[in-house]
């Protein structure tokens, strides 16, 4: 643009201040888990107490443990499947036109989905618990995965497993020698996305975790019905350090994806 | 002959998987609502019961504030979004990973945070009260407006990637030769910028407009619980009163409703902006 | 011959869709159906109780001294009790923790079994007014555990400058923008609640009673500043709406808040609500249960337990002369109020039809 930088203040503004926007309410968070007094007093001194509490809380714990349990399988099972997907497109083309079916879990609130799923286990009379939050957070995960397995797939160059095949490879041997390789920051980009979803979700887990299982996010829920305490905070502070961790691994398998 | 066999259907065994998932998980429970619904006293008794000013209202309500968090979110976002693409060039990836961060955190946290600046002897009051602009404490909380910051909040990440996907594959030359061709400002960006970046604002208006219209936890946080909206409503048929028929019905009718307000306003936005030179 | 290889491969492709089928319907349903409860083996109890009714370190030093194994499931409101219960028909569940009005269903239902008196040695110890209630006259499937009242709680400062009637009028009158007021999210109990306020200790309602219910809450809803039973004491001291709907437990759980939060039962009359102890009629271990019950009653578990849930217990032996001391007046003088009062407080049990209620939850809200 041949624009000066006058004529990109205001958008340098608008910038500015949805970064701002986006991050002061985090910081405020993070800086008060460090309060002694709780929440409505001013700052007052600074202390770990909360941290202390967080640690030793064992409903805490057990939620934790419940939802990275959730998320790792939903993770693994959603991978798996998109990968064996990939494995089937490869051998038969016409399967692309069926994998619109996938996208719809982007374009259907995830209300809906909840209330279809704790109908259909109710009609079937199973029982809510982890199984199900399992597979309810796979299919939210299969909705991540596929389409960017997918593009990524479609961004192999087909010579590649054309020559392979010529030389005499079996369809397994150029999925698992080229194509993976290939595929793979794809799938660990996806893996992030769809654990750190499953990790957070709330909604689904809401309504369909029953009286047995206890994710993260729903004890959460249940401690801010009962008021804001700074354990919430501290505990935000520890998860925004996970999540930290998460995004920056996944923005560098996204790139190397890209890369490849 | 058995290696012809697995040669020829292991690839549809292992990815059928994924399929019959997806239909058993997704498209049986979506067919499960809509059946449920019409299994009341009589196919349309759970039906009647929602055509009353009071859900009309409801369903209005929730799509009101969905569209106004995606208009906001779009205005905000755009220019945000071609300032990152267009103006920087080290940082970009920083500044990127600045705006997902917060896409992947817990959103019950980010509810509590907003407590703390929304309340009445919280960081915005304060600051508001320091100014002169305000003579009292801030009172916005528990009202509509906390709930659509809360809303443009959360949202904003899911209008900006898109956006930025889409600004991205834009090729800027095109902006300086209609400008140089004689066009003015306005007409460019009407003729060239946002017909060709309409995809990335479809999918970005989608991607906020869908799952915000069935929110519940945001106005029950932000808004004392004081109004319902659709999420609410569901949630209480179906959690709290146990009428999964009623809960159905109504999921129903306001999916319906979304739709087919959703298809309406494409095809009044198609008529609007062309996008002729649309490529996928 | 094509045109039968296209027969035989779209069987093929059927038959491996309909195993993967199968295999995920068996992974989903093994061993987790409602109706297969598990085989409860000799020395445990299977207990279905309210989330914040036994203390989880209190049972485990049950599980430690007898030598039982407590298996804990927890609901959150009654009506998911009955569920569960109707559902399996009584089985699966050696001890539950019904209200007051959960017990006359149940009765009624035939979901209960009649308790052996002889086993609980502490009967005697239990407050004779919570006894012979209308919901289980004989106390013979039931035994009271627990109970709370439900009145006014309100921030002492504000109301030092402000006047403060002893009446549910200060939530349901309008207060002219003078302050806001808390209302709770339970749907009985703002129905209850608004009633007594308007008709007094009533059992039923006339369906003109029933509206004049209805429009007073759809008025109300200008000056409440939210719906919550859990989140009180953010508004209440943060100054936002001094006087809330609460219960006597919820305020004197906020020990932190104790010389700021006060708390009363209106003239007109308060709620009250006895959680009780029973066996579904197809439990099992009876023996164990009663074991389990015995000890749940001894009055230092008593005392502990009115420590970190401050919900009154049945047996008022708990209190000791050091306790008493360190009790705000307040709640000790709820603690120890007399047979009369008691008498003066209404149960929450349905006053309106269900649909009405959510009906009227929905209406209130919009």
């Amino acid at each position: 643009m041949r624009s000066s930088w006058i004529s990109r203040l205001p958008s340098f503004l608008l910038v500015v201040f949805t970064y701002l926007f986006l991050y002061v309410p985090l910081f405020v968070l993070v800086v008060f888990s460090f309060n002694k007094d709780p929440f409505p007093a001013p700052w007052s001194s600074f202390t770990l107490d909360w941290y202390r509490e967080l640690w030793v809380s064992t409903e805490l714990w057990d939620a934790f443990k419940t939802s990275c349990i959730i998320a790792l399988s939903a993770t693994f099972l959603s991978v798996l499947m998109g990968v064996m997907l990939v494995f089937f497109l490869m051998k038969s083309v016409r399967v692309q036109r069926i994998l619109g079916i996938f996208y719809a879990n982007l374009v259907v609130p995830e209300v809906v989905l909840a209330v279809g799923l704790l109908s259909m286990f109710s009609f079937l009379h199973v029982e809510l618990g982890m199984r199900t939050l399992i597979i309810a957070h796979t299919v939210l995960g299969l909705g991540y995965v596929i389409p960017v397995v997918y593009q990524k797939y479609m961004t192999i160059d087909p010579h590649l497993i054309d020559v392979s095949m010529d030389l005499g490879a079996t369809l397994g041997q150029t999925f698992m020698r080229i194509v993976m390789p290939l595929l793979r920051p794809a799938l660990y980009a996806a893996g992030l996305l769809v654990f750190i979803i499953s990790f957070d979700d709330f909604i689904l887990s809401y309504f369909c975790a029953g009286s047995s299982a206890q994710t993260l996010s729903m004890y959460i829920y249940s401690m801010l019905r009962i008021g804001i305490s700074p354990v919430v905070n501290a505990l935000s502070t520890l998860l925004l350090i996970i999540s930290s961790i998460c995004v920056m691994l996944f923005c560098y398998y996204n790139v190397r994806s890209k890369l490849l | 002959m058995k290696n012809h066999w697995i040669q020829k259907y292991l690839p549809f065994t292992l990815g059928s998987l994924s399929l019959v998932w997806q239909a058993l998980f997704f498209y049986v429970p979506l067919l499960c609502v809509i059946v449920l619904s019409f299994t009341g006293d009589t196919p349309y008794a759970a039906f009647q019961g929602f055509f009353s000013a009071v859900y009309v209202r409801i369903i209005v309500r929730s799509l009101g504030m969905a569209f106004l968090t995606a208009s906001m979110c779009l205005m905000i976002g755009y220019p945000f979004a071609y300032f990152l693409v267009f103006h920087t060039h080290r940082l970009r990836n920083l500044l990127l990973f600045l705006v997902m961060l917060p896409f992947w955190t817990n959103f019950l946290l980010h509810i509590c945070a907003w407590f703390f600046v929304l309340d009445r002897q919280g960081l915005l009051s304060y600051l508001l009260q320091k100014l002169g602009i305000l003579s009292g404490p801030l009172m916005i909380l528990n009202t509509y407006w906390a709930i659509i910051i809360m809303m443009v909040y959360f949202y904003l990440p899911f209008m900006i990637l898109p956006l930025y996907t889409a600004l991205d594959r834009f090729d800027q030359r095109l902006l300086e030769a209609s400008l140089d061709l004689g066009a003015t400002w306005w007409q460019t960006v009407t003729r060239v910028l946002l017909p060709l970046t309409m995809p990335g604002i479809r999918v970005g208006f989608l991607l906020v407009c869908i799952p915000a219209f069935g929110e519940f936890a945001i106005p029950e946080f932000m808004g004392g619980d004081r109004t319902m909206f659709v999420g609410s409503v569901i949630k209480h048929l179906i959690l709290g009163a146990e009428s999964e028929v009623a809960g159905s019905a109504f999921t129903l009718i306001s999916s319906l409703v979304l739709v087919i307000v959703i298809g309406m306003l494409y095809l009044i936005i198609g008529r609007l902006v062309p996008s002729r030179y649309e490529k996928e | 011959m094509v045109h039968r290889d296209s027969i035989i491969s779209l069987v093929t492709r059927i038959a491996i869709v309909s195993v993967w089928i199968v295999l995920v319907w068996l992974i989903v349903t093994l061993g987790n159906r409602h109706q297969e409860v598990e085989q409860s083996s000799d020395r445990m109890i299977r207990i279905l109780v309210w989330g914040d009714i036994f203390d989880k370190s209190v049972i485990r030093e049950f599980e430690e001294k007898t030598g039982i194994k407590v298996q804990l499931s927890s609901y959150a409101t009654n009506e998911e009790l009955l569920v569960k219960l109707k559902i399996s028909q009584g089985y699966g569940y050696d001890l539950i923790a019904p209200s007051d009005y959960a017990v006359s269903i149940l009765r009624a239902e035939g979901l209960l079994k009649p308790l052996d008196a002889s086993k609980m040695a502490f009967m005697s110890r239990i407050n004779p007014f919570l006894l012979r209630q209308k919901y289980d006259p004989e106390n013979t499937f039931s035994i009271p555990y627990e109970w709370e009242v439900f009145g006014i709680a309100f921030d002492k400062d504000f109301f030092k400058q402000h006047p403060l009637r002893s009446s549910w009028k200060m939530l349901f009158e309008n207060p002219q923008g003078l302050y806001r007021v808390v209302m709770t999210d339970d749907l009985r109990e703002m129905v209850r609640s608004t009633a007594q306020y308007l008709f007094g200790s009533v059992d039923d309602l006339t369906e003109e009673q029933m509206e004049q219910v209805e429009n007073l809450l759809k008025q109300q809803h200008q000056w409440v500043e939210a719906y919550t039973s859990t989140n009180l004491d953010y508004y209440l001291i943060s100054e936002y709406s001094p006087i809330a709907y609460s219960s006597s437990a919820y305020v004197g759980r906020r020990k932190q808040f104790a010389g700021k939060l006060g708390f009363f039962i209106p003239q007109e009359g308060g709620l009250v609500t006895i959680e009780n102890l029973a066996i579904p009629i197809h439990g099992d271990h009876d023996d164990l249960v009663y074991e389990f019950m015995n000890f749940m009653f001894d009055a230092e578990i008593m005392a502990r337990h009115f420590d970190l849930f401050t919900y009154f217990p049945s047996t008022p032996d708990f209190l000791t002369d050091d306790t008493r001391e360190t009790l705000d007046p307040e709640m000790l003088k709820l603690l120890t109020m007399s047979e009369q009062e008691f008498r003066n407080l209404v149960f929450i049990k349905p006053i309106m039809p269900e649909d009405r209620m959510n009906d009227l939850w929905v209406d209130i809200k919009s």
